[in-house]
């Protein structure tokens, strides 16, 4: 390479390196955050010492670790009994489950007291054994229900349990506004009842299941009643009445929050409850009729409501654990800051 | 077998095996009980073992035992401090803001509250939590807990520190002995540790803390009484808004000060108990010193206010800023507040003297403070998180802020509250009108979480977890809804005003823009405009707390205020104007700021900073960080059990009272480090020939785990028989097993469900009735209460001003081979008047006895005050079912009663100056009461009524800065129906 050839290369060097300097300058002027300097005026800064920079690496803190919590469940008679049962040593072989048992949410839910109760249970190992199941128990949301100890309660439920390896009602169960109404007793109770299980497998249903509106009449004491009611099972149980559920207008009526006033409505209840309105409700033309967009208008009608909406539900008192105790006695011969 | 009155008593044996049978069914109870609480596990070094309940805080515990480590070395070197005992640290999630307390007699015990510190007004550092509430807490276990040769010879003597116990008023004095520097104000213990935290960390701390600087800047511009430090006490710490919290500020100030003028030197040497030091605080001040306290407490005055003055000067070096107030007096400590245009009304939390914290109604052309609603567990200084809804014209907020919160609303229309959501542990509340989604913060296991509610509000999802350290608050949205912005704080401390897109947050992008780096300032309630262009704050950039603009257009910061004392949480109005609160020595005032932005404005100087210039020695105090200590230090981990860990912790010698006699004996305590499990021993002798030999022996027993209590006596002595007509002591012997169980926990509502059985054996006087003879002297006893309890009380009170309780009580007597039975009930109501701490106070109680009317198994029996000469029982005794002034101890007797308590509480009244450091008066408050009661309602001929009139004064003093006694005196006149009087005095001396 000739000497001219070779300066030509440097200045172009040289000058593309200067270019990109102004250029980066540039970016960075326009885009990085101002600093406390650029504030307008001769405003003054406190001096006061800061030296207080701490690196992360410094604290390396990893939530969700527990090794002692884990190490002291593993130590536990509870755990030793159930090490022993077969079924518990052919669900650790199996092979989902062990990659199930890499999870980092799986092994915190193992921490968990409740859950390590509910392992012992065998019908739930034959669940544990299910790869949609254990694709389910890889969800975060769905795991911090399964700590809920009336949850666990249903978990052992057979018929409930069968229900769980239905991939439609795994799919629901994945909504974390199901799994708020889930943790709910009441509606636990309900999900054991088999009629209601059928119900639940109609992905239609399902859909209607995931409204959280819908959601909010769940949680409504009677309108669960009404659901443990066998003649409204029946209904529900009605093609009908199921074609009338899939019925998008009807859904939609369903998901209205004012007709779900209605519904949760003690007199209409009743109503429903009563099996000649049952009938007429099974009754395609009133089913038609309810499919109709200026019914569902009556219906959905605050005043027509209003006629019938005269109850208020509340809620009860919950029970405190031992850690008020706990805290209470804390307290005492302390400088508290 | 017989009585004292010669009657057989056949039943006697199978009762006792019947009791032995209920004791075994009691004792299996309690051992399954056991099982019911949450399991505690440790991890434990050779300093320390820290107790945790929940395995999802482990991963801090690793990391929290080096903090320990690594301040308990510099503490061995500064103060040649070694820890007489391991130190026990519960590690808990009790409150949704980290907290700490310490405590050394008589174990040394730590309380980490984990989750992230409440930064408001900068009242605390936002650096590293754990290595921060470490570093304090640390300094109060060496200074309780470093002794001197003569205090290891104490603690040698008694095999440990001393409990101070009421029941044995005599552990003071020993208490005090094995451990004198605990015994010190509680404004020595939190200024030292405050001024220390402040340079372990490498100066992020209180000591060279903004608030700190103007709340002193604010009592010399507003020529705000300065207290002394028996005021400070007495007063200071009750009446003023920011209550407790003037301990640290006044003590970090006296000790920055007394290093300031008089050197660190002298300084440690006053707190480091050593071998030649003085035992009491402030001897040891006056020999390091060679004045006394008061003298050099006055020098500091006079200092601060210099200092002050001088740093007032610099600010009014350029054009200062006149807020102008709104015709509202100081609000004491406020919430974020808003403003509704249509009313020019502005709607906040506030928390002032004389009443309960509240949702307040400011309206701003009258002036009227209207009374929303009590806002129930308020946080010092921000009151609570509150979100306004402009469209439905109603306000969310958080209640139960010291606790883990509750997400409540409040329609303005209808006046009417209602709790949304239990324990969503969420603050930081913002309301986004575009989609009427509620957004705020969660801790929860020691992380931050910007959460989401949409309506109907009954789901708190979490959007975005920051990790371990850092923090998001003083959140906003913009009036379109599209962004969310707030201050972002590291685990170094430094602070960033940050922007997010909401709808990328939805999509799970949690990336956000930086607006501006406030470096160690923080970027406190920037709120939008309501144009949306602007976002208005403040930061103490300038060393004051001043109101800064954002122009999102053009990404410039500036400043519109040169304040005095500090300018808080902007508020801007449609029409352009600026509401913001200004600080004053009494709280805050909402007031009027111009809006123009300002060149100049000086910085000023810090206390703190001074000292750290002129003193280079505080550089190297500065900690190496946590991660410098050996992970290996940590030599054991497991399950904790209370029982295994209780271990004997002192015995002493006592005195008690048996009948009129005195006896001598042994004490010994025991407990757990967390006080789970514990409990007690006393044996005595009474020299005295006056009782025969069989009832010269004396013992009692005490245990108890977690919520369940044993007691046992035999021939029970008692210090306060020592003194006046009030008697415990009993001959015979008992056994008895309580279980206390939470039914309702959520402060400060509670509802208790209490049961007991117990078993008597020789007594010649009922246990509950000293002067009422027992016709048969074994029988058993069960009784269950339910009871209930939702008090309240404002800033200044004493005790509770307002509220209810109720108790339903039901008792059983089986004696004789007859069953007694007794059901009573109690119904208390309190009401605050609109006179500062005063209240009135009804107090009915009902009750029925059921057996034979002349068995005293089937009566009750009234009358007295009930406080001994010398006492450790409740002050107002008064105030009791089974009281009645006027008439002596016991005198009426009834199978059924009604009884109706009229109270009115004057205001108590504060003395600043009182006094000495070893002994002084705290307050003083008359009570006047009147009561009416029937008796044997169902036996006409039986039926009679009482009335009573009465006064009782008390005097609340302090004895070696820590002891609390009150001093009480009365008199009551009471009448029955036949016209007969009779009065009562009282004079008492409650201790503890």
């Amino acid at each position: 390479m000739s000497v001219q050839g070779r300066k030509l290369r440097y200045a172009v060097l040289i000058g593309a390196v200067v270019l990109a300097g102004v250029g980066i300058w540039l970016v960075s002027k326009s885009s990085a955050p101002p600093s406390t300097e650029k504030i307008q005026g001769a405003i003054g800064q406190r001096k006061v010492e800061r030296d207080t920079k701490v690196a992360e690496a410094d604290v390396a803190v990893t939530p969700g670790t527990a090794p002692v919590a884990v190490q002291e469940f593993l130590k536990s008679k509870e755990f030793k009994k159930v090490a022993g049962d077969q079924a518990f040593q052919g669900l650790l072989s199996n092979e989902s489950f062990q990659s199930l048992l890499k999870n980092e949410s799986f092994q915190g839910l193992l921490r968990n007291e409740s859950f390590q109760g509910l392992l012992k249970n065998e019908s739930f190992h034959s669940l544990l054994k299910n790869e949609s199941f254990q694709g389910l128990m890889k969800n975060e949301s769905f795991q911090g229900l399964l700590k809920n100890d009336s949850f666990q309660g249903l978990l052992k439920n057979e018929s409930f349990q069968g229900l769980l390896k239905n991939q439609s009602f795994q799919g629901l169960l994945k909504n974390e506004s199901f799994q708020g109404l889930l943790r709910n007793e009441s509606f636990q109770g309900l999900l054991k009842n088999e009629s209601f299980q059928g119900l639940l497998k109609n992905e239609s249903f399902q859909g209607l299941m995931k409204n959280e509106s819908f959601q909010g009449l769940l949680n409504n004491q009677s309108f669960q009643g009404l659901l443990k009611n066998e003649s409204f099972q029946g209904l529900l149980k009605n093609e009908s009445f199921q074609g009338l559920l899939k019925n998008e207008s009807f859904q939609s009526l369903m998901g209205n929050q004012s007709f779900q006033g209605l519904l949760g409505n003690q007199s209409f209840q009743g109503l429903l409850s009563n099996q000649s309105f049952q009938g007429l409700m099974g009754n395609q033309s009133f089913q038609g009729l309810m499919g109709n967009q200026s019914f569902q208008g009556l219906m959905g009608n605050q005043s027509f409501q209003g006629l019938l909406n005269n109850q208020s539900f509340q809620g009860l008192l919950g029970v405190q654990n031992g850690l008020s105790y706990m805290r209470a006695e804390m307290q005492t011969g302390l400088n508290k800051d | 077998m017989r009585d004292r009155s010669g009657r057989k008593l056949p039943l006697i044996r199978k009762k006792s095996s019947a009791l032995l049978r209920f004791a075994a069914f009691v004792i299996l109870g309690w051992a399954n009980a056991q099982a019911a609480h949450p399991k505690l596990y440790f991890q434990e070094t050779e300093h320390v073992r820290v107790v945790y309940y929940d395995p999802a805080h482990e991963y801090l515990v690793p990391y929290l035992i080096r903090c320990f480590e690594n301040a308990l070395k510099f503490d061995n070197k500064l103060f040649h401090f070694t820890p007489s005992q391991k130190v026990t640290i519960l590690l808990e999630d009790f409150g949704d803001y980290g907290h700490g307390g310490a405590g050394t007699v008589p174990m040394n015990f730590i309380s980490v509250g984990l989750e992230p510190l409440n930064y408001v007004f900068e009242t605390l550092p936002n650096n590293e939590r754990l290595s921060e509430i470490m570093n304090h807490e640390m300094i109060h276990i060496v200074m309780g807990d470093n002794a001197s040769n003569s205090d290891r010879r104490a603690r040698k003597v008694f095999f440990g520190k001393i409990d101070p116990t009421a029941d044995d008023p005599i552990s003071m004095f020993y208490s005090s002995m094995a451990s004198p520097r605990h015994y010190s104000p509680r404004w020595y213990h939190e200024g030292i540790a405050a001024f220390m935290e402040t340079w372990l960390s490498g100066g992020l701390g209180r000591a060279l803390g903004g608030y700190d600087e103007m709340v002193f800047r604010a009592k010399v511009r507003d020529k705000s009484y300065i207290y002394s430090y028996l005021g400070l006490e007495s007063e200071g710490t009750a009446i003023d808004f920011q209550v407790g919290a003037n301990s640290y500020l006044y003590g970090t100030r006296f000790m920055t000060f007394l290093a300031d003028r008089y050197g660190l030197d002298k300084l440690l040497q006053w707190v480091t108990r050593t071998d030649s030091s003085r035992r009491y605080f402030a001897s040891q001040f006056e020999r390091v010193y060679g004045k006394p306290l008061k003298e050099i407490w006055d020098q500091w005055i006079t200092a601060e206010n210099e200092w002050q003055n001088a740093n007032l000067a610099r600010i009014r070096q350029y054009p200062v800023t006149h807020p102008r107030h709104l015709p509202f007096e100081s609000l004491g400590s406020i919430s974020r507040t808003y403003y509704d245009p249509s009313s020019k009304t502005i709607y906040a939390a506030v928390h002032y003297i004389g009443h309960m914290a509240h949702l307040a109604a400011l309206h701003t052309d009258t002036g009227d403070i209207e009374h929303l609603k009590d806002v129930g567990g308020a946080g010092v200084y921000y009151v609570t998180s509150v979100a306004f809804d402009p469209t439905h014209h109603r306000i969310f907020y958080s209640s139960d802020n010291k606790n883990w919160r509750d997400l409540n609303v409040y329609d303005l229309d209808t006046h009417s509250g209602r709790r949304l959501l239990k324990d969503t542990r969420t603050g930081d509340l913002v309301y986004n009108s575009a989609d009427q989604s509620l957004w705020g913060m969660r801790h929860h296991d020691g992380l931050s979480s910007l959460v989401r509610l949409e309506a109907p509000y009954s789901t708190v999802k979490p959007v975005f977890t920051f990790p371990y350290g850092a923090d998001f608050f003083d959140l906003d949205i913009s009036p379109d809804g599209k962004d969310l912005t707030g201050a972002i704080s590291n685990i170094s401390g430094e602070q960033k005003l940050v922007r997010f897109q909401i709808d990328n947050l939805l999509k799970g992008d949690s990336s956000f823009e930086v607006l501006y780096d406030f470096v160690y300032n923080s970027p406190e309630n920037f709120v939008y405009s309501p144009d949306g262009r602007y976002l208005y704050g403040n930061s103490y950039q300038t060393g004051v707390s001043n109101i800064f603009r954002y122009d999102l257009e053009t990404k410039k910061m500036e400043v519109l205020s040169n304040a005095e004392t500090g300018l808080f949480r902007p508020l801007p109005l449609p029409d352009g104007t600026l509401i913001a609160l200004e600080y004053t020595a009494k709280g805050f005032v909402p007031a009027f700021v111009p809006v123009v932005p300002l060149n100049d404005v000086s910085a000023i100087n810090y206390f703190g900073q001074d000292l750290f210039d002129k003193t280079p020695e505080l550089k190297t105090w500065k900690l190496p960080q946590p991660s410098t200590i050996n992970q290996k230090v940590i030599t054991s981990t497991g399950r904790y059990s209370p029982l295994r860990a209780a271990r004997p912790i002192s015995i002493y010698p006592i005195v008690q009272g048996y009948k009129n006699t005195a006896a001598v004996g042994l004490r010994l305590d025991w407990m757990d480090g967390l006080r789970l499990g514990g409990g007690d021993v006393t044996a005595s002798y009474s020299p005295s020939t006056v009782q025969p030999l069989s009832e010269r022996f004396h013992f009692g027993f005490t245990g108890h785990l977690w919520n369940w209590k044993v007691t046992s006596y035999y021939n029970n002595a008692d210090f306060y028989d020592l003194f006046g007509p009030t008697k415990i002591s009993r001959k015979g012997e008992a056994l008895k097993f309580e279980n206390t169980r939470n039914l309702l926990y959520d402060t400060p509502r509670s509802l208790d469900l209490n049961w007991s059985v117990a078993g008597y054996a020789g007594l010649e006087a009922l246990p509950d009735y000293q002067n009422i003879a027992t016709p048969i002297s074994r029988f058993v006893t069960a009784k269950v209460g339910l009871k209930y309890s939702n008090f309240d009380k404002s800033l200044g009170a004493i005790e509770d001003e307002k509220g209810t309780m109720w108790q339903l009580v039901s008792d059983f007597s089986y004696a004789g081979g007859n069953g007694f039975p007794q059901v009573y009930a109690t119904f208390d109501r309190g009401i605050l008047l609109p006179i500062h701490n005063s209240s009135i106070w009804f107090r009915g109680s009902a009750g029925k006895a059921f057996g034979d009317p002349t068995n005293p198994f089937a009566n009750f029996f009234f009358g007295g005050f009930g406080n001994n000469w010398v006492d450790h029982g409740t002050i107002s005794r008064y105030r009791d079912y089974y009281s009645f002034p006027g008439v002596k101890i016991d005198q009426i007797g009834a199978t059924s009663f009604a009884k109706l308590l009229g109270e009115w509480d004057l205001p108590p009244v504060r003395f600043r100056r009182v006094g000495s450091t070893v002994l002084y008066v705290n307050w003083a408050r008359l009570a006047l009461f009147s009561s009416g009661m029937a008796t044997n309602l169902g036996r006409r001929n039986a039926r009679q009524g009482f009335g009573n009139l009465g006064a009782q004064i008390d005097f609340r003093t302090v004895f070696f800065t820590y002891f609390n006694s009150t001093f009480s005196t009365g008199y009551a006149l009471a009448r029955d129906n036949l016209g007969k009087v009779s009065g009562e005095y009282l004079v008492s001396l409650k201790i503890l």
